[in-house]
């Protein structure tokens, strides 16, 4: 691991346990040493609580932020939370065991240093010290004073020598007369320092004495090393008029000083460890709860942090799934650490390398299905025929405009509805005729098969060829439809096949037809003027019944000849507006009202003057027999020009036409007016389709109009 | 976070716990008795008697051979107001008289140490070890020459138990208990200013 990023993650924990333990230590060991005043304690202790604190504030912190990060679900903070507070249980609890127990030894310990049998002794012992010290001093007193009286007279006289006898006599360190208000006289001393002087005795000493009182103490004088015991006796003496004050100095052996002070010393440290006793089993059970406290807050702190370093993999890993999953296949960018979770780290990114690889060759095969799928889809859509293909479900997979067109229905919408629930909803019920005839189909057939069908259609009946093949190759199965209107082939075959009629009525009956009149004519005129009156007028209305029937025929045969007079047109500039003009004056007669409308815009149309006349006089023949019966009759004729278009239109304002009857209006011989060819409609559209135009009719209002259009490519 | 909760209630507990001795027991009581001033060889000097009573707890201790350390202080303070109408005032000089005061087992007396020069007294008696410890006499504060006529100075005297030089062990202990509590406070006295400027 990175230095620095150790240094940043548990130098500042570490510090400050370093710090507070050091405090800690120092504390206990305040507290066992008599010498340690409160103020140094206080300081100490307020330092390892300030650590404490701090470090509580720390784990605080760094708790909060845990929680916080496990509230908005971040990677790794549950484990990390779970780990750190179990890991520390684990050792916070042996180490709470250990601190109960050892604050009970604690108790133990402390009341295990006292005793009353040393107790006694120690103070015994003093006792005895003192005893021997006070006897001793008693002693030294008595002896001085009897001594003195000794030596009165002599002290009186020659007080030096008396003195330096007087002091070999007491065996004393230094002996001295001072005058009574404390001024030396005289003195003998063991000192070998010329200039030493007696030690001048306190002023409280003086008075005592003075007064006639006795003193007898030890003293002590001196600093450090130089500090010594001693005897100061101090008695006053009556030598002659004068009074006087003599003093003796007797040394204390050291040994016999430390003794005594050791005993003294060795009772007073008793005696404050006594009194101490339950004060120092508080502050030592402060101390070791402060080192429990800081065990357990550094063992946390420390914890989380080696927690959160170790869980850092399954961090990356899981925010790097979460990157995988939304479609981001970038690896890890971190090795991770030189254990499994490493390795882990390592497969993981050649997962996601491979994941890429595999994308990147899903997304190529992709386009290219998409690539196909459009190359299809153009294909079907330039069909011709109506595609439709369904998978098992039954449900529109594909499909092209044409279906649509053909059907009727927004196959676009159809969604994922199965076919057999789709015709049931609104937009589709057109479809329900069509399904309910290849139904049965579809679920029986099990190879191609074929069918032509009606259909009903607002511009009238369709006629649609379909076929279909089960889908057995592919793997989700289904079926494709195929159908495509033959409405037109059918009329086709239709027309070829009436053509033939025509022209073999017009070959095979109307030759036949002018022998027929003329030998009819023939036998009325020559046998007419040899019968008798009344067998000749029945002979004539036999004949003239022939003729009849022969003109009607002759007539029916010319119109077949005009259906199948073959298309060779003799085109030439024609003025359509004119043709209408005299269209009109040709037909205007009292009780039909015919109402002209023509485009001054319109030019001169190439086509077939004769032809064209031919089918607006059928188309106004047609329209006074439809409105014959109406109270005024009336025919509207119009001509326009518009989008290199040029319409014609003939309407009247008869009963008009039944959606059956559009579907055979134009046929030959489809009519249903009891005089008539039935060839009327079928010569217009015939003509129509001779110059490429188109015919349809409608109704709109009270008028029923044939509505012809010829292209104004011809126009000069 | 239960282990924690667990770990808070036992060290508030602890300190709750902690020696809280029976308030019933004597208290100490500082009673100054008198604070005077004087001017001598154009110093100024004060003297002052101060009645110690000590609490059970502190007889105790001393009787267990735990010396009591005692600080008294002399503050000599200006109060001369800042333009005229600002309260101000401004210490002097301040003595401090350290005293500790302890048990001499073997001697069977009552040692008083002055921890500042040093110097020693011994008494038979606790209670005379007291009136020696409460007396002072001809404290010296400032020379006259630092002083300036027409300001107004006062004296100032506190006597308190320094509880920082108590046994570590005691310090807590200290805290919590008032038997261990002995403190004059502040007692103030005006200067004279008779005293101060007479010749």
């Amino acid at each position: 691991m990175n230095p620095l990023r150790l240094l940043r993650q548990y130098g500042p924990v570490s510090a400050l346990t370093a710090v507070t333990l050091v405090a800690l230590a120092l504390l206990s060991s305040s507290l066992q040493q008599a010498a340690s005043f409160a103020g140094t304690y206080a300081t100490l202790l307020l330092t390892a609580a300030g650590g404490l604190i701090v470090l509580l504030a720390l784990l605080v912190r760094t708790l909060w932020r845990l929680i916080r990060q496990v509230r908005e679900h971040r990677p790794g903070s549950r484990i990390t939370l779970r780990l750190s507070l179990l890991i520390t249980s684990l050792v916070g609890a042996p180490v709470l065991v250990i601190y109960l127990f050892a604050l009970q030894f604690l108790y133990q310990g402390i009341d295990a240093w006292f005793d009353v049998k040393t107790e006694t002794a120690l103070q015994n012992a003093v006792s005895l010290t003192r005893m021997t010290l006070d006897n001793q001093t008693r002693t030294l007193l008595n002896l001085t004073q009897s001594s003195a009286q000794t030596f009165a007279t002599e002290l009186d006289q020659t007080p030096a020598l008396a003195l330096d006898r007087l002091r070999k006599l007491l065996n004393a360190e230094e002996v001295a007369l001072f005058s009574d208000d404390g001024q030396p006289i005289a003195f003998s001393t063991t000192s070998q320092t010329a200039s030493a002087l007696p030690h001048p005795p306190p002023e409280n000493i003086v008075q005592q004495v003075r007064k006639g009182l006795t003193y007898a103490a030890i003293e002590e004088e001196g600093k450090g090393e130089l500090r010594r015991a001693f005897y100061r006796v101090m008695i006053p003496l009556k030598l002659g008029p004068r009074p006087r004050m003599l003093q003796a100095i007797f040394p204390i052996p050291a040994e016999q000083t430390q003794l005594a002070e050791t005993v003294q010393t060795a009772l007073a440290q008793y005696q404050q460890r006594a009194y101490l006793r339950q004060p120092l089993k508080t502050a030592m059970a402060v101390s070791l709860t402060l080192v429990l406290l800081l065990a357990l807050l550094s063992t946390l702190l420390f914890t989380i942090q080696l927690v959160s370093n170790f869980t850092r993999p399954i961090r990356q890993l899981t925010r790097a799934t979460r990157r995988v999953s939304a479609g981001e296949m970038e690896p890890i960018r971190h090795e991770g650490p030189d254990n499994e979770l490493g390795e882990l780290i390592r497969s993981f990114n050649d997962m996601v390398r491979q994941l890429r690889r595999a994308q990147h060759t899903a997304r190529v095969n992709h386009q290219q299905v998409e690539i196909q799928r459009a190359y299809l889809q153009a294909i079907i859509s330039s069909l011709t025929s109506g595609v439709i293909t369904l998978d098992s479900q039954l449900r529109i997979r594909l499909f092209n405009q044409r279906a649509e067109q053909l059907l009727g229905a927004p196959l676009e919408e159809a969604g994922q509805t199965p076919l057999p629930r789709l015709v049931e909803q609104g937009p589709f019920l057109a479809l329900r005729p069509f399904w309910q005839q290849i139904a049965p189909l579809i679920h029986e057939a099990h190879g191609h098969w074929q069918l032509q069908l009606n259909q009903s259609t607002p511009s009238g009946e369709r006629i649609l060829l379909v076929q279909g093949t089960p889908l057995t190759s592919s793997h989700t199965g289904g079926h494709v439809v195929i159908f495509e209107d033959i409405t037109d082939l059918v009329q086709a075959q239709r027309h070829a096949a009436w053509h033939e009629v025509a022209v073999r009525l017009a070959h095979e009956i109307k030759n036949p037809l002018t022998p027929i009149r003329l030998s009819a004519e023939r036998l009325a005129f020559k046998l007419g003027r040899q019968l008798p009156e009344e067998e000749r007028a029945l002979l004539e209305k036999l004949t003239g019944t022939i003729v009849d029937q022969v003109v009607t025929m002759q007539t029916l045969v010319d119109a077949f000849a005009d259906y199948a007079r073959s298309p060779e047109l003799a085109l030439e500039p024609v003025d359509v507006n004119t043709l209408l003009e005299q269209m009109i004056q040709l037909y205007t007669r009292p009780g039909l009202t015919l109402q002209l409308d023509t485009d001054p815009a319109c030019p001169q149309v190439e086509a077939d003057p004769n032809r064209l006349r031919q089918l607006l006089h059928n188309l106004i023949k047609n329209g006074i027999e439809a409105c014959e019966q109406q109270p005024e009759p009336t025919l509207w004729l119009a001509s326009r020009c518009e989008g290199g278009v040029l319409t014609l239109s003939v309407c009247d304002n008869g009963p008009g036409l039944g959606e059956k009857e559009l579907t055979w209006i134009f046929e030959p011989y489809a009519t249903d007016k009891p005089k008539g060819t039935g060839l009327g409609l079928a010569v217009v559209k015939k003509i129509v389709e001779e110059h490429n135009g188109t015919i349809q009719v409608t109704r709109s209002g009270q008028r029923t109009c044939f509505m012809i259009t010829l292209p104004l490519t011809h126009t000069r | 976070m239960r282990c924690w909760k667990s770990l808070l209630s036992g060290l508030l507990l602890t300190l709750a716990l902690m020696p809280a001795r029976a308030e019933h027991e004597h208290l100490a009581q500082v009673t100054v008795l008198f604070f005077q001033h004087h001017i001598e060889q154009r110093q100024l000097m004060v003297d002052a008697r101060v009645r110690i009573k000590l609490s059970t707890t502190q007889r105790d201790a001393l009787e267990h051979d735990i010396p009591l350390y005692f600080i008294t202080r002399f503050r000599l303070v200006e109060h001369s107001p800042l333009m005229g109408f600002i309260p101000w005032q401004r210490t002097v000089i301040e003595r401090e008289v350290p005293v500790r005061l302890q048990r001499a087992r073997l001697q069977g007396r009552w040692l008083l140490t002055n921890l500042r020069n040093g110097r020693q007294s011994e008494a038979e008696t606790l209670e005379e070890a007291l009136d020696i410890l409460g007396t002072f006499s001809d404290i010296h504060l400032v020379d006259q020459a630092e002083l300036h006529p027409g300001i107004d100075y006062r004296l100032r005297l506190r006597l308190q138990l320094d509880r920082n030089r108590l046994p570590a062990a005691l310090w807590l202990e200290s805290l919590t208990d008032p038997t261990w509590r002995l403190d004059s406070g502040w007692v103030e006295e005006s200067v004279d200013q008779r005293k101060l400027w007479q010749r």
